[in-house]
């Protein structure tokens, strides 16, 4: 035994390995993205890590390799798990032979996400088992739980942190040995032809009865599961939670001098325990339900108590408006609710801080440098004074929404932005639409969109910011890089050749070539059909900075052009233009927008 | 005991809680860390939760319990106040770092306000750390010694 700091992230990826997992796949994404860069760093020899194209082809990969009996886990943040939907509803119906684990992240706020959607709803609707731990101590456990069940009953299992949950650290006992079993080397795996791989209606309708079968005694052994319980002792009131939320009401209580209330910890959602919660209803008189996003235990309880004929109030979020519907819950939030749930007397803190001087506002913004920066720019002159709209798309990028640049008009889910434009170009014609996307999500579900608009003639402007790298998640490699997570040497696709494949001939340039930038985007809007540039430059956390820029104090007029146009971090402007040596990577695109040619770059 | 640590993105504010938490650690003490980040890349607001000790439940102090706040950055530290207990200290560095959004902020109205509170404050000057290392990249680093006789 010894004690290690983990993350949530890393626990779970531990966690999975000592389960002796063989096969992992998935996709970055915010908060999920470490569990992998763990097993990447951590696995050892046979054991199987790859950055998928997208989530769909990590769940697949992850069910052939399950097919043959091996243990995989797939990891994703909860909108990853839309596009994984369409093989993860079948594969529901098919099931598996080794055990597969499916991590898909939840982001309650949202803090880094599109949306709120709630794992524990997807895993009722695909009816497969869900696990939802509230540490990340529960989480290392947990998951070997996890995939002991799995195997046992063929079914893939879902599991759900939350963002807290996979960004605290806890200290852990890694267990010796770290592993058991598992590793592709060691196990050699065999898959058995059989008719039951191949789904068919007639198998679905067999199929969907033993789910539901086994969903009832599942409902039933969950009722005896060491990580669902009742704790406390009161009479009159209890609570209900799962999830980090257990951990905040735990925190709560004790504020409030009240650990002795009971207290009801789901932590498998799906199938709900419901002879344990039948226990916990019979033994209280008004039950607080406390759960970030759906209502889902508010819901399984009133069932409970309805089905069983119980009068019992039942508080929480959808009915009784207790507690928000939407948003992150804090131990501050619940303690307030808490008190006045139990009856007793408590001043909330915080309520902002009074008085103090205007605080510096900082949004997330493009990194100085950030050849983005560049590329919405070129894309702004270009078309200035010129009927256009721009759909963005997931990724740093999203940020050239923000002043001064003001480029992305609409952003919806990977890839959308390409064939938003050409639903937009349709519907006005004479009006430019173009579409920018990441050099990670072209390839994740970029590429369908573009075919689209080339079978159907639409009419577009793709702009490609292909900066070698996947950066909003903190630098991971994707199929145009020539590297996998295993970090071995691979054919590095080129976009531009892809393009052509396509039948689109794409304008090739660097973003930080101002002119030429600029030419090439005016000369691709004045032609018509699907058209294509394709800018290439490497994000700042992957390339060195090429020298560093300042200020010729005698020919800055301080007019703040440069500031003004591009908004970069590294510069300000008061009485003469300043830039800040220590954020600015030389990247000379204020020297190129400057009219005085007051910004010298060194090398 | 509870330890906050804030800053703006690029100052090791991170680094600095995984210090504190290998330190705890080391004395045998029971300690968890949780980051917030959220969608800033570089130059955003950074905060880590460092809790020290058993029955710590949540990941994130709770506001108003927060023994000492670490501040590698003066309008960070007013930002995150609510969190201090009464009778907390606040470590603080000297070093403004301008707003994203354009300007700089005035870090002198921000001393005399965290004066004005009349709660112990250790002041570390980051110029001094300058002229030692000709960076500030060790600032997170005289932070956690600064505060060393609290722990
Ligand atoms: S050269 Fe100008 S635009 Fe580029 S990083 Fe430096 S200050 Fe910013
Ligand atoms: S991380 Fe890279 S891509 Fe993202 S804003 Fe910074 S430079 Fe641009």
């Amino acid at each position: 035994m010894s004690v290690k700091l983990l993350m949530g992230n890393e626990a779970i990826a531990l966690g999975a390995l000592r389960a002796g997992v063989s096969v992992t796949a998935g996709y970055p994404g915010t908060p999920s993205t470490e569990i992998l860069e763990t097993i990447a760093k951590e696995r050892r020899d046979g054991v199987y890590v790859e950055w998928s194209v997208n989530e769909k082809a990590a769940l697949e990969l992850a069910a052939g390799a399950s097919y043959a009996g091996a243990r995989t886990l797939v990891t994703m943040k909860q909108v990853g798990l839309n596009v994984a939907s369409d093989p993860l509803m079948s594969l529901a119906y098919i099931g598996v032979k080794g055990g597969m684990v499916i991590v898909v992240a939840d982001d309650p706020g949202p803090i880094s996400s599109q949306t709120e959607q709630d794992t524990r709803t997807f895993a009722k609707y695909s009816k497969l088992p869900c696990f939802d731990p509230s540490s990340p101590e529960e989480a290392y456990e947990m998951i070997g739980d996890a995939f002991e069940l799995s195997e046992e009953l063929h079914t893939p299992v879902l599991f759900r942190p939350t963002t807290r949950m996979c960004h605290a650290t806890a200290p852990i006992d890694v267990a010796e040995p770290a592993f058991v079993g598992g590793g592709v080397l060691n196990a050699p795996f065999h898959f058995e032809k059989d008719p039951k791989w191949v789904i068919f209606p007639r198998l679905s309708v067999k199929n969907h009865a033993l789910i539901e079968k086994r969903n009832r005694a599942l409902s039933e052994r969950f009722s005896d599961y060491n990580f669902n319980a009742v704790e406390g002792r009161s009479e009159t009131f209890g609570i209900a939670t799962g999830g980090v939320c257990y951990a905040y009401v735990k925190e709560a209580l004790r504020r409030l001098d009240a650990e002795w209330v009971k207290v009801l910890k789901i932590a498998t959602p799906f199938p709900f325990p419901q002879r344990l919660a039948l226990d916990f209803l019979d033994s209280t008189e008004c039950v607080f339900v406390i759960e970030e996003l759906d209502p889902v235990i508010e819901r399984e309880l009133l069932y409970v108590a309805g089905a069983a004929g119980r009068a019992i109030n039942i508080y929480g979020k959808e009915i009784t408006e207790n507690l928000p519907a939407s948003g992150e819950y804090t131990v501050e939030l619940l303690t307030e609710k808490l008190a006045a749930f139990l009856g007793i007397a408590y001043e909330p803190v915080g309520g902002g801080v009074p008085d103090a001087p205007p605080l510096p506002v900082r949004p997330p913004v493009l990194c100085a440098g950030c050849p983005h920066r560049a590329s919405f720019y070129a894309v702004k002159k270009a078309m200035s004074g010129k009927k256009a709209v721009f759909c963005g798309d997931i990724g740093c990028y999203t940020l050239g929404n923000a002043q001064p640049l003001d480029m992305v008009d609409t952003c919806l889910c990977m890839g959308a932005g390409i064939t938003i434009a050409q639903g937009l170009s349709r519907a006005e014609p004479d009006r430019a639409a173009f579409a920018f996307v990441g050099d990670s999500t072209f390839f994740a579900s970029g590429i369908t969109g573009i075919v689209n608009a080339v079978y159907n003639k639409n009419d577009m402007v793709l702009i490609v910011l292909d900066n070698r790298i996947t950066a909003m998640t903190g630098g991971q490699t994707h199929p145009g890089i020539g590297k996998t997570l295993m970090g071995e040497a691979t054919a590095a696709l080129g976009i531009p050749a892809i393009l052509r494949a396509i039948g689109v001939e794409p304008r090739v340039v660097n973003p930080l070539e101002l002119d030429n930038a600029i030419s090439a985007v005016k000369a691709a809007a004045w032609e018509t059909g699907v058209r294509a540039v394709v800018f290439e430059y490497p994000c700042v956390n992957v390339a060195k900075p090429t020298g560093s820029a300042s200020v010729n104090a005698e020919k800055c007029t301080g007019c703040g052009l440069c500031a003004r146009e591009l908004g970069c971090p590294a510069l300000k402007v008061g009485d003469k233009a300043e830039i800040d040596a220590s954020l600015c990577t030389g990247c000379n695109l204020c020297g190129q927008v400057c009219p005085f040619d007051a910004i010298e770059v060194t090398k | 005991m509870n330890i906050l640590i804030c800053g703006v993105g690029g100052q090791g504010v991170v680094y600095a809680s995984k210090l504190l938490a290998r330190q705890a650690l080391e004395r045998g003490e029971t300690v968890h860390t949780a980051e917030t980040i959220g969608m800033a890349q570089r130059g955003g607001s950074v905060v880590s939760h460092v809790r020290i000790g058993d029955n710590c439940p949540s990941p994130l102090i709770p506001k108003g319990d927060a023994d000492v706040i670490i501040g590698l950055e003066p309008g960070e530290t007013v930002r995150n106040l609510e969190y201090l207990k009464p009778g907390g200290v606040i470590a603080v560095a000297t070093r403004a770092i301008p707003a994203t959004a354009g300007g700089d902020y005035d870090a002198g109205k921000m001393f005399d306000y965290l004066k004005s509170l009349g709660v112990e404050l250790i002041v570390v000057d980051a110029e001094e750390v300058f002229r030692r290392d000709g960076s500030y990249r060790n600032l997170n680093v005289e932070m956690v010694k600064a505060i060393q006789h609290l722990i």
